[in-house]
């Protein structure tokens, strides 16, 4: 859970509180699992809901202080801070998760999960509730438009 | 070698995310989690509570409309009776 919020927010802090709001959901729809899908699935598709609500909400925060020109808002929202980034590798990736941000909602879920979190396109097909051959399509755009953004960034 | 691997991230950027670490979070964490939990608790609507008593308001609402739409049909039926012998007084052929 820690992890796939790692991964979505970049940032220890914001990882963390979304880890206590998927903790919560588990514990408040617990009764509501029918048990179709894996527990695992189900808490997967629970976290990167959690998550990507998170980011949104964050955004709005994010443009409300800017609008209002709030310091002290600003300050709070943090930048890349991964912890599972090695020293060496952690210019390179902050700028990978710039571009990776870009990325629609779904392509980046896809992305993340099969390379970070090294699921299977199966077990990914069943969080997402697609087809393997689906996944597969959505992580070609994904690589594709990671390309795309990244040659723009440099100025290609 | 280095700029080799380098290279090779360049080419495909997405392979770099596999150099990514788990990390274990704080035990501070499970700590704010449990105690988030228990307060939650605290704070829950007694569901149960509260059905009883809607059940309950609803069985004393049909009990109190049984009542009135009863004794509303016993008034109806003494004023029809009423009226039936009135109208056979006025139409009575002897006057």
């Amino acid at each position: 859970m820690y992890n796939v919020a790692l991964q979505y927010v970049q940032n220890k802090e914001d990882a963390e509180e979304i880890t206590q709001d998927v903790f919560i959901k588990v514990y408040d729809k617990h009764l509501e699992f029918k048990g179709d899908s894996a527990l695992k699935t189900w808490i997967y598709r629970i976290t990167i809901n959690t998550s990507l609500d998170y980011i949104k909400a964050k955004t709005r925060k994010k443009r409300a202080a800017f609008y209002h020109r709030d310091d002290e808002a600003l300050q709070y929202i943090s930048d890349f801070n991964h912890p599972g980034v090695a020293l060496e590798n952690k210019e390179a990736m902050a700028a990978l998760f710039k571009a990776i941000n870009l990325l629609p909602e779904k392509q980046r879920t896809v992305l993340l999960l099969l390379k970070v979190e090294g699921l299977s396109q199966k077990e990914i097909a069943e969080i997402l509730k697609k087809s393997p051959k689906a996944i597969e399509s959505i992580f070609q755009r994904a690589k594709a438009n990671l390309k795309k953004i990244r040659a723009n960034a440099e100025g290609l | 070698m280095k700029q080799k691997t380098s290279n090779n991230y360049m080419e495909r950027p997405e392979d770099l995310l596999t150099t990514i670490k788990k990390v274990q979070p704080d035990s501070q964490l499970y700590t704010a989690i449990k105690q988030r939990i228990k307060n939650r608790e605290l704070e829950a609507t007694p569901w149960n509570f509260l059905r009883i008593a809607a059940i309950l308001c609803g069985l004393l609402l049909c009990a109190e409309a049984y009542v009135i739409s009863s004794s509303t049909v016993d008034e109806m039926t003494d004023e029809i009776a009423l009226v039936s012998v009135n109208s056979n007084t006025l139409y009575d052929d002897n006057e």
